[in-house]
């Protein structure tokens, strides 16, 4: 499988009166074409950063410091602003947690989807017009009704579809979706997720889905990277992530979230403290505090992200993952 | 069964709607709730879920007098809660109490954690200062709060620290049922089960009736023994956990189930 993205050592930090403070401090990750890959965590875990970063839309005050970003072979890290812009859209397209926000208000939506061609394929708005309506179908919306509304006649879903179809109207070879259900009720988060996986496999679209949602995404996606406190600390694929996990915290997460299987019992297994302030993360392993197997070392020294044995891509950073491996194994 | 704490029943909220154009008459009233019938008896857990836009935040809203019931009753104990004045309801909320959503909207960002949990004795004019300060001390340790944290604004703690704070503000003045309008879901996710382990030990300790609003079958699931289903407006299902779960009758709730992320 050769990647089509392949992000390395991404670290982005902000510079403060007291000092440069890491955001992103270290996190790779690669996905290939009809792949989709799902970047988990939960708030300031840096997993829209890494998005942003790769696309080069990193606001300020924060700053890349150093990572590379190879697409189709170009850095997209290094590359001037001008190609990005032509790169984003055509072959690299994001779609954001709230639709309101990436649509325009005051225009229609058949406006809004025809921009899009009339800028990046110089085509008419009469010849953008099929493009769009079929746009529209592709998402399981109906051509007359939509494109002539504008974005607060619609719901929620049907906004998010719009969103999407917006995203995929120039067939991007990437597509990150940031929290594309987070807004949206139970039975619309499955529609649209379904709808992603459809489209993707339809046309050979790379996705990476971004969720704080571990239990959600392990369905919809091949592999799964955990992110905690702006480093990873556990990837592999779906499957195994959900039914045997290493990592404390994906351990920890996946226990204190109840399912519907088995029975309720109190207290729920939980995970003690909250997730870091992104300005003050604590040494050593950040997850260290409310760690249940923490011990001198990890106190001191960041675990590294180091492979099991081939031929398995599940990889952990945690010193405790020989122990962990061998309760396992008995 | 003793006798119930709060029984609902047929209880409407109708919201009118404008005119459209001059001298056509407005198109009808919103239903927000029809002829929702529900009771809770003393200390239980009842779970109410839905989408968006079924209904749940209206009843919340109704059941603690924030919003007016166009008909219907709710009976707390012997005393009926639809048409009392203002005044009458704040000696209500003695007995019962609302936790929010999000606790960073609803609390006071000039106010400590300290200040706001003993507010509502500063309202209700219960104790004195030195007595109300100890009170307020003692509902944030039992929410897990330490002392050093009474002085904390609200910008100065986490989500679930605030959610706490929150959770102690509300039981200040001792009510007996507490409804809690989806109070984890804008909590980060490794901190939720703290919360629900919170609540269900109030719930054992303090004897505390929970009316527990979610979109999230699991959350309500884990910490509800009956569980009531609201589909635009009206109550499409009520039974007790075992049985919802496990032969839920109405086809809206084997759609709900049916989208819930699978267990492992």
């Amino acid at each position: 499988m050769t990647a089509l993205l392949e992000a390395l050592d991404l670290a982005v930090e902000l510079d403060t009166r007291e000092g440069r403070v890491p955001l992103l401090d270290g996190v790779s990750f690669e996905v290939a074409a009809g792949e989709t890959l799902a970047l988990v965590g939960e708030s300031g875990s840096g997993k829209t950063l890494t998005a942003l970063t790769v696309l080069g839309l990193v606001p300020p005050p924060l700053r890349v410091r150093a990572g590379r970003a190879f697409f189709r072979e170009r850095n997209l890290l290094r590359l001037p602003e001008r190609e990005l812009r032509r790169l984003r859209g055509r072959e690299l397209a994001i779609v954001f947690q709230d639709p309101l926000g990436a649509l325009h208000p005051l225009l229609t939506v058949e406006r809004q989807l025809t921009e899009v061609l009339e800028v990046h394929e110089r085509l008419t708005r009469r010849a953008a017009r099929p493009r769009a309506a079929a746009a529209l179908e592709e998402v399981g919306l109906e051509p007359e009704r939509v494109l002539a509304a504008y974005p607060h006649e619609l719901s929620g879903g049907m906004r998010q579809r719009v969103a999407i179809a917006m995203a995929l109207l120039l067939r991007p070879a990437l597509l990150f979706a940031d929290e594309p259900t987070t807004a949206l009720d139970a039975h619309l988060e499955v529609q649209v997720l379904e709808l992603l996986r459809a489209l993707q496999r339809r046309h050979g679209t790379a996705v990476v889905l971004i969720s704080h949602d571990l239990a959600r995404v392990a369905e919809f996606a091949d592999r799964v990277q955990v992110l905690y406190a702006g480093r990873t600390q556990e990837s592999a694929a779906a499957r195994v992530l959900f039914e045997r996990p290493l990592h404390p915290y994906t351990r920890g997460l996946l226990a204190s979230t109840p399912t519907l299987a088995g029975e309720p019992r109190f207290p729920l297994p939980a995970i003690p403290g909250q997730p870091p302030d992104p300005l003050a993360r604590p040494p050593g392993c950040a997850f260290h505090p409310r760690c249940p197997l923490a011990s001198a070392r990890c106190r001191a020294e960041v675990p590294p992200l180091e492979s099991l044995r081939a031929p398995s891509d599940h990889r952990t950073a945690c010193f405790e993952t020989p122990r962990l491996l061998l309760e396992r194994g008995a | 069964m003793s006798a119930p704490l709060l029984v609902v029943s047929a209880l409407t909220k109708l919201y009118p709607r404008r005119r459209t154009a001059p001298f056509r008459p407005p198109p009808p009233p919103v239903r927000a709730l029809a002829e929702v019938s529900f009771t809770l008896a003393p200390g239980e857990a009842l779970g109410l879920v839905g989408e968006s836009g079924s209904g749940k935040s209206t009843l919340a809203r109704c059941l603690v007098g924030l919003e007016v019931p166009t008909s219907g009753s709710i009976r707390l104990g012997d005393e009926e809660l639809v048409g009392r004045s203002p005044r009458a309801w704040r000696a209500l909320r003695r007995r019962i109490q609302l936790v929010f959503q999000d606790p960073s909207a609803s609390l006071d960002p000039r106010q400590t954690a300290l200040a706001s949990v003993a507010e509502p004795l500063v309202i209700h004019r219960l104790g004195k200062p030195r007595e109300r300060r100890v009170r307020a001390l003692e509902l944030l340790e039992s929410v897990g709060l330490a002392a050093s944290q009474a002085g904390h604004y609200p910008h100065e703690l986490s989500g679930g620290q605030r959610q706490r704070v929150g959770i102690a503000r509300a039981l200040a003045l001792a009510p007996e049922l507490l409804v809690c309008d989806e109070p984890v879901s804008a909590l980060d996710v490794s901190v939720r089960a703290q919360i629900l382990n919170l609540l269900h030990e109030l719930q054992e300790r303090l004897g505390l009736a929970l009316f527990f609003i979610a979109h999230d079958l699991a959350v309500v699931r884990a910490l509800c023994t009956r569980v009531a289903v609201l589909h635009e407006g009206r109550v499409v299902e009520l039974a007790t956990r075992e049985e919802l779960f496990a032969r839920p009758q109405h086809a809206y709730t084997r759609g709900l189930l049916g989208s819930a992320p699978r267990g492992r």
